[in-house]
Parts: structure tokens; C-alpha cells; sequence
């Protein structure tokens, strides 16, 4: 099933990225993938995504940090974003959300195909 | 060597504890929910019947799981101080709804009814952590469930004076008068539960009892006695004084 969205996920646990990856490419979605904020930033001023899945909690930049950076970057700042965090940590949630991202899971309360059907919502 | 620890310090040390081992269960615990749902979707394969039924198995093992290590962070947020509340004017009888929606297929597998009555004219709007508030009605809804072996549950909502009340009655197996002063303490559970194999270790009133006092509301329960039904009532004031903190 082809697909021709691309989505980068930003994620430093590699079962995750196996786990939720997999599940994405089945819906055909082009997956690109980061270990950590900077490197994530990176591909993500360097190459075109339509979606960005992040991780909150990540070594060089956390996922906070890298909403922030997204959102000031002119081919960015529209994009949808996804927080798949490993915990709620309310503060945190409060914040991102107002900074404008579509969607905020915790990972124990999210399943794959629940995250694909998001997905399939904010970009087809 | 002697080594004395203040009470305050030994809670601390307690809370701590508990968030740092559930923080890490969360781990183990969301991969068996994802890769267990992905097989169960047939994602890696077709799955047998058998195999379908043993995984379902697992993964409403691995919720309950996942639901304790909720109950225990919850804890350890509440008795530290650390818990926080998002406030918002909520309809509280759209919260109510939506619970009896969760709940009514379980209720009507027991052979149990679960009903709601509400109020024909709308109930004022309430600024109340939604999420917090519908834990408890679910816990309200899920003990009674629980507890009832036949007749069933009866959700009320109605507005009594400046407050809005919301009662759970069930005609369950009641609560005896010994048992009364203890519900809403940690880690209590009915004599009786050992009879109905209910599961659960005690702690959802007991969290639900923080969240309501938290929000200037007030939470209680009445029961003739063993095999009497019960009411689980808590009332939230229409005006808060806001004794909540992270508002």
C-alpha cells in the first residue's frame, strides 16, 4: 500500500521505534528515524516530513526543546506533531499543548494501531 | 550505629521510591500492551483461535497492570503533595454518560442493568478536573459492578442546593457497619471480596476520596448492612473556594 507521507519519529528507545514504526509503515507512510533531539532536528531541517512523532524524554534535546525549535522554523511551524511520551507529567503536557501540537499520548495508554489511526486523521 | 529518619523523611523516601519502580514498569508494560496488540491484530501473521484467546488474556492482564502502576503513581503524587489538577467548567452529567457508555457491556455480561437518571433541564457547568472526576464515577461504577451479583447499578445525578451530587447505588452485597469507618482508607477491600473473586487492591477510593475533598467536595457511603446494596455519593459545590493548588 503505497503512501507518499512522510513522518519522522524521534524516538531513543529502538523497541518503540520497532513497535510503532512497524505498525506505520504497514499503513504505507515513509518512516525516518532519530535517537535524539538534535539529530531529529537535523533531518528535520534538512529533509520534508509531513508529521513528526516525539518522545519528550531524550538525551542532546529533549522533546520540549525540539517543539520549541520546530515551531520557529518557517517550513516547519505547521507540520503536526505527536508527543508519544513515557509518562504524564502534567506541567509538561499543559505546555506543549499550548505550544500547538496535535496530539498527546502516553505510551502505556496508546496502542499502534491507535497512533496509526491519528496519524491517518492529521494527514490522510 | 544509630541512624534515626524523621516520619517526614521516611514519606519522602517511600514516595520517592514508589515513582521511580512505577516510572520503570512503564516500560516492560507498554511493550507487552503494543507488541501483544499487534499480534492480536494479526500485524505478524494469522492467529489461531486458541492463540487469539490467550493473547486476549495477556493484554487485559498487562491493563490491569498498567491501571496499578497508575493507582501507585497516583499515590505517591497525592501523599507527597505532588498531585496536580487541571481545572475546566465540565458538564458533569456528560462526564457520567460517558462512563455508563464504558461500563454498559460489562454490567450486561453479569446479567446486571446499569441505569441513569439525570435531570431533565441541564445541571450548571462545574470547573472540575474532568479526568480526575471520571476516575472516580468509573470507580463507582466498576466497584459496584464488582460487588453486585444480581439486580444492578443505578448512576444519579442531580443538583442539591449549591452542589451537584452524584450517587451509585447497587443492590450488591453492601457494606457492613465494621467495614463503614474503613472504605476510603488505603488498601481496604470488602471481607466479602474473596467470595466474588473481585480483584483490585483497595486504593480507588482512596484516591477518589483525595480527589473530591481537593475540590472542596464531599464523598461518603450509606448500606443497610451485608447483602443491602450500597450508595457511593460525592457532591462538588457549584462555587468552589478553590483550595486547589495548580489551578
Amino acid at each position: 500500500m503505497e503512501n507518499s507521507k512522510k513522518i519522522l519519529m524521534i524516538e531513543d528507545g529502538e523497541i518503540f521505534i520497532e513497535m510503532f514504526g512497524d505498525r506505520l509503515k504497514q499503513e504505507g507512510y515513509e518512516m525516518e528515524f532519530a535517537t535524539n533531539g538534535a539529530w531529529g532536528l537535523k533531518e528535520a531541517t534538512e529533509k520534508d516530513f509531513d508529521l513528526f512523532i516525539m518522545d519528550m524524554l531524550m538525551p542532546a534535546m529533549n522533546g520540549e526543546e525540539m517543539i520549541i525549535k520546530l515551531k520557529m522554523d518557517e517550513k516547519n511551524k505547521n507540520k503536526p506533531i505527536i508527543v508519544l511520551s513515557a509518562s504524564v507529567d502534567r506541567d509538561t503536557q499543559k505546555r506543549v499543548e499550548a505550544m500547538g501540537i496535535s496530539a498527546f499520548y502516553v505510551k502505556t495508554h496508546v496502542t499502534p494501531s491507535e497512533l496509526a489511526e491519528e496519524v491517518k486523521k492529521l494527514i490522510g | 550505629m544509630n541512624k534515626t529518619v524523621t516520619e517526614e523523611q521516611l514519606e519522602t523516601a517511600k514516595s520517592d521510591f514508589i515513582s521511580i519502580a512505577s516510572h520503570h514498569l512503564r516500560t516492560p508494560l507498554t511493550i507487552i500492551k503494543g507488541f501483544v496488540s499487534l499480534l492480536l491484530e494479526g500485524s505478524y501473521g494469522e492467529v489461531q483461535p486458541k492463540q487469539q484467546e490467550i493473547m486476549k488474556k495477556i493484554y487485559d492482564s498487562n491493563e490491569k497492570l498498567v491501571g496499578l502502576v497508575e493507582d501507585f503513581l497516583n499515590i505517591s503524587s497525592m501523599e507527597s503533595g505532588r498531585m496536580e489538577f487541571t481545572l475546566a467548567p465540565c458538564k458533569l452529567e456528560d462526564i457520567c454518560q460517558e462512563v455508563i457508555n464504558t461500563f454498559i457491556a460489562r454490567a450486561n455480561d453479569r446479567g446486571l442493568y446499569l441505569e441513569y437518571a439525570k435531570p431533565e433541564t441541564a445541571l450548571p457547568e462545574i470547573k472540575i478536573d474532568s479526568n480526575r472526576v471520571k476516575e472516580v464515577v468509573s470507580n463507582f461504577v466498576d466497584n459496584a459492578i464488582k460487588y453486585t451479583i444480581k439486580g444492578g447499578v443505578r448512576i444519579k445525578i442531580e443538583q442539591i442546593a449549591d452542589s451537584i451530587r452524584v450517587t451509585a447505588s447497587d443492590t450488591g452485597i453492601g457494606v457492613l457497619a465494621s467495614e463503614m469507618p474503613h472504605i476510603f482508607t488505603k488498601f481496604s477491600r470488602g471481607k466479602n471480596t474473596k467470595r466474588l473473586n473481585a480483584t483490585g487492591i483497595g486504593l480507588g477510593l482512596y484516591v477518589g476520596k483525595f480527589v473530591i475533598e481537593s475540590h472542596d467536595g464531599r464523598i461518603w457511603a450509606e448500606s443497610e448492612g451485608e447483602d443491602k446494596g450500597s450508595r457511593f455519593i460525592f457532591e462538588l459545590p457549584i462555587h468552589p473556594v478553590n483550595k486547589i493548588l495548580n489551578a
